[in-house]
């Protein structure tokens, strides 16, 4: 019975004997699978010849950020970088309540006040969630850089409405 | 480009606020009693401070992305780093290989 990994059935094909190393799965004939924790294994799309790393130690994290989820498995050397997409998340929440408060300070039906900010949040509300996931399995030597550019734009957005908000009832 | 950046933010914020009015006056309109209440000046003090510091929070947060974006790319400048995809990898061992 075949496993999961190609490369571990190898031996029990055919009655062959343990040094054949053709695998019936994918064919490689190779015989070493990557592995990126094991230091003298040799990446086969490398441009480095005498690749070897001496610290392969084993790093296994899960981290988790508003809608953003970043898996490393079986990996070394994997450096993430993120801009802090939660002081954006609340701060887009932050504007959403400050806007909300100001309309219903000024309209005194609830039930108007509640359209007029449904109705004004739905102007600036920009329809792309950034919801991404990053899985990283037997990887060496990557750099992930994650931005909030598109939060960005909708921040500055709110922030108008904010302030044309206020201009029309005479704040600013 | 600085210039057409400012026109640009100075048009979002005509049309934000032509669309905020707009929003009003059909909400408000509609029923006489239904006007907008007046604020006192401690509420518009008030209100005045919160947005302040909501601006300078998001100004800080705009000015913040940017630099790491810029500054990112200023280090792969530097490091002469080229990208290469994993398509460009296989290629070329490909073309090794003949």
């Amino acid at each position: 019975m075949l496993s999961g990994n190609c490369h571990e059935s190898r031996n029990r094909v055919g009655g062959a004997s343990e040094r054949e190393s053709v695998c019936p799965r994918c064919n490689d004939r190779g015989g070493r699978r990557w592995n990126a924790l094991d230091p003298s294994s040799q990446f086969p799309f490398s441009n480095d010849d005498a690749q070897v790393s001496q610290e392969a130690d084993q790093f296994s994290g899960i981290e988790q950020r508003s809608r953003e989820v970043i898996v490393v498995k079986d990996s070394c050397d994997i450096n993430v970088t993120s801009t802090e997409t939660q002081v954006a998340v609340s701060l887009q929440a932050a504007l959403q309540v400050a806007i909300a408060l100001v309309v219903n300070l000024t309209i005194a039906d609830s039930n108007q006040a509640e359209k007029v900010t449904q109705d004004l949040l739905q102007f600036s509300r920009i329809e792309q969630v950034n919801r991404q996931s990053v899985y990283i399995e037997n990887s060496r030597d990557v750099d992930i850089q994650m931005t909030d550019t598109d939060i960005a734009v909708s921040l500055q957005l709110m922030l108008q409405l904010l302030l044309a908000l206020l201009v029309q009832i005479d704040v600013f | 480009m600085g210039d057409l950046n400012n026109k640009l933010t100075e048009l979002s914020r005509s049309l934000v606020g032509l669309h905020v009015k707009d929003v009003l006056n059909k909400n408000t309109k509609d029923n006489n009693n239904s006007k907008l209440r007046s604020l006192s000046d401690e509420e518009k003090e008030q209100l005045r401070k919160i947005f302040n510091d909501l601006q300078d929070q998001v100004n800080s947060f705009v000015k913040q992305t940017k630099q790491e974006t810029e500054d990112t790319e200023a280090a792969d400048n530097q490091a002469g780093r080229t990208r290469t995809t994993l398509r460009d990898l296989m290629q070329k061992k490909k073309n090794q290989e003949k």
